[in-house]
């Protein structure tokens, strides 16, 4: 079974498993699996039954297992057991142990929830195939497909009960330059190139050719809004909070984040203005639901009136 | 409907790979039988074991599924004679030769497509107005995007080089990103080879060759991995980097960059890769040649157009951006 990444997983989780058993006083009854992407644990729930007085219990110690932490829940009134945890911390190195004699009395099934610290890409790489489109065509709006599936089913069906992973990223590149060099006139390209050319020029003639020239093209229209704000207003579109607003996405997929994307092919990565804008969404999967499916829509036209409003609205 | 869940792209790059499922409930069945277009290709099945599968040139046969309910399947498509294509695939659930449940899909399949025309034997440049008569058309007749290099090539007279005023920028840019790049490394340490890799990208640009390009998209998959792992890395490279290119660009060379910015964009999906570019003119004719290189956005090379000799003559002596040589689209 080419599980990858997963199998690491798998052999701290069998170490769980020895420990809790070998303290002979838990019977195992289930287990699930739930990757969290954005936090980069695995939570790993063992479903336990105490198989002789609690009270009789000795310590369970967690040494040399990576974990961010343990919570425990006992039925039925799903109570959080916080009093039979304790962290231990030797130095740089950490970890947990539970005290059953710390555990209510009146404890049924208890639910140990393990957060392994866990290596997130490679567990969805090698479980995951993941797409999404390159590049949309489209007049008014712009959609972008996003799907993810689960390469390998049987084996982990087999194997868990239950496992979900939640949260998996996608960064997808909207295309945005079309929209703003359409809305940019001629004329004000003109005047940034007069601007360029006067502020790196040393001949005072020369700069005073470029002034004048400069003045005639401003006098030329009046009201016309100042470069320097138009240049401003329409950096502020590109901020996360505004962009998002041109940004729609549909289930099974959701926002999570925006930012300025780069052109690692350009000489300059960076420009002031990006020509894409990187959209972070993400979707769940389950042995339940092996593929997600989505769409990213760009709402171009109201993209292109707010470039227009911010190169012309004073 | 037994069908619960299906998925198949409407639009693709050519080249792009197309990934598709069908998730079903209580559907009886003996074969899974896809007809699709020769355009596309077979590429990788998910839940279905080898032997049930017999994969043909334009069809698809699957005897059963090793969990119910789910069948995921990638298909590769590759660049076409035209530039763009509508194609069909059928999938055809079959019990004893009956179909008992049939779904059609079709993708829209395009690329870019650069073309050149009028290429001038004779070309005259004004520097002071920077009037050019006649220019170079280019288009892109395809719905694709088009990142576009235009190179000198060896025999030219002209060579392609940073305008004076941009050198002493492009120096400071590349300490600024080495030294963010540092920074980055100890606040990251987790991506310190990616970082190395970056920034090599970064200060030594490559040409649009294919094991540079292969090696570069490699390089992409990486970062966009660890972009989309952490958010935190992801906006502390971005803005880091941002900052520092502003940084290095001082008050003088912000107008020039917004400029830059626009001239590289022209109509038609043609983005430029580098308008700031330059050839210099000495006040009496010298010969250009150059290929125009480019590449789509899956990084795929499209054929080099190489133009014959151009005989540039300019009154005046000084330097002129290349692109400006041309007429992209329908500007």
């Amino acid at each position: 079974m080419e599980l990858g990444a997963i199998s690491k997983i798998f052999k701290t989780t069998e170490i769980i498993d020895r420990i809790l058993l070998d303290s002979r006083v838990f019977d195992i009854k289930s287990k699930d699996f739930q990757l969290k992407s954005v936090e980069g644990i695995m939570v790993y729930s063992v479903v336990v039954a105490p198989k002789v007085s609690l009270e009789s219990g000795r310590m369970i110690s967690f040494d040399g297992i990576d974990l961010r932490r343990i919570s425990i829940f006992s039925s039925p009134g799903f109570s959080e057991e916080t009093g039979s945890i304790s962290r231990i911390e030797k130095g740089l190195v950490k970890s947990f142990a539970i005290d059953p004699r710390k555990i209510s009395e009146n404890a049924g099934e208890l639910n140990l929830k393990f957060e392994l610290e866990c290596e997130v890409e490679r567990v969805v790489n090698d479980l995951v195939r993941k797409d999404h489109q390159i590049e949309s065509v489209g007049e008014e709006s712009n959609t972008y497909w996003l799907h993810a599936q689960f390469k390998e089913l049987s084996n982990l069906q087999r194997l868990l009960r239950r496992m979900d992973l939640l949260d998996i990223p996608f960064i997808v590149n909207v295309a945005v330059h079309q929209d703003v060099k359409t809305k940019f006139p001629a004329r004000r390209q003109h005047e940034l190139e007069l601007i360029a050319k006067w502020a790196r020029e040393l001949d005072r003639t020369r700069k005073n050719v470029l002034s004048f020239e400069h003045l005639q093209l401003k006098s030329a229209r009046p009201r016309e809004k100042d470069i320097t704000k138009l240049l401003c207003d329409l950096q502020d579109l590109f901020l996360p909070h505004r962009f998002r607003s041109f940004i729609d996405v549909i289930e099974d997929f959701y926002y999570s984040d925006c930012f300025r994307g780069a052109d690692f092919y350009d000489q300059i990565p960076f420009r002031t203005f990006p020509k894409w804008m990187s959209v972070l969404c993400r979707t769940d999967l389950s042995i339940e639901r092996p593929a997600s499916e989505g769409e990213l829509l760009y709402k171009k036209a109201s993209f292109l009136e707010a470039v227009e409003e911010a190169i012309t609205k004073k | 409907m037994p069908v619960k869940s299906s998925f198949f792209p409407k639009q693709a790059l050519q080249g792009e790979d197309l990934p598709s499922h069908m998730m079903w409930s209580d559907l009886a069945f003996d074969c899974i039988k896809i007809n699709h277009s020769k355009t596309l290709a077979f590429k990788e099945v998910y839940n279905v074991s080898d032997k049930d599968i017999t994969v043909k040139e334009g069809l698809i046969l699957i005897n059963k599924v090793e969990v119910d309910g789910y069948l995921g399947i990638v298909y590769s498509s590759r660049i076409l004679p035209a530039k763009a294509s509508d194609e069909k695939i059928e999938y055809s659930f079959l019990l004893q030769s009956d179909v008992v449940e049939s779904l059609t899909f079709s993708v829209h399949l395009f690329r870019p497509d650069i073309v050149v025309h009028n290429v001038p034997h004779e070309m005259s440049v004004n520097l002071v107005s920077e009037k050019i008569s006649p220019k170079i058309s280019v288009k892109n007749l395809g719905e694709g995007t088009a990142v576009v290099d235009i190179e000198t090539t060896a025999e030219s007279e002209a060579q392609k080089h940073h305008p004076q005023f941009f050198e002493t920028f492009i120096q400071e840019l590349i300490e600024g990103i080495k030294s963010s790049v540092s920074r980055l490394k100890d606040d990251f340490k987790q991506y310190s080879a990616l970082l190395d890799k970056l920034e090599i990208y970064l200060t030594k640009p490559f040409r649009f060759e294919d094991e540079s390009l292969k090696m570069f998209e490699k390089f992409e998959d990486e970062l966009s991995s660890a972009l989309e792992e952490n958010e935190q890395f992801a906006k502390g490279l971005v803005e880091l980097l941002a900052g520092t290119i502003l940084r290095s660009a001082g008050f003088s060379n912000v107008y020039q960059f917004v400029l830059d910015y626009v001239n590289s964009i022209r109509k038609e999906k043609i983005l430029l890769r580098d308008p700031f570019n330059v050839i210099s003119l000495v006040g009496k004719p010298v010969i250009l040649r150059v290929k125009i290189v480019c590449i789509d956005l899956l990084k795929q090379k499209c054929e080099p157009i190489e133009l014959p000799p151009i005989s540039v003559s300019s009154e005046q002596s000084g330097e002129i951006a290349l692109f400006k040589l041309f007429q992209w689209g329908e500007d």
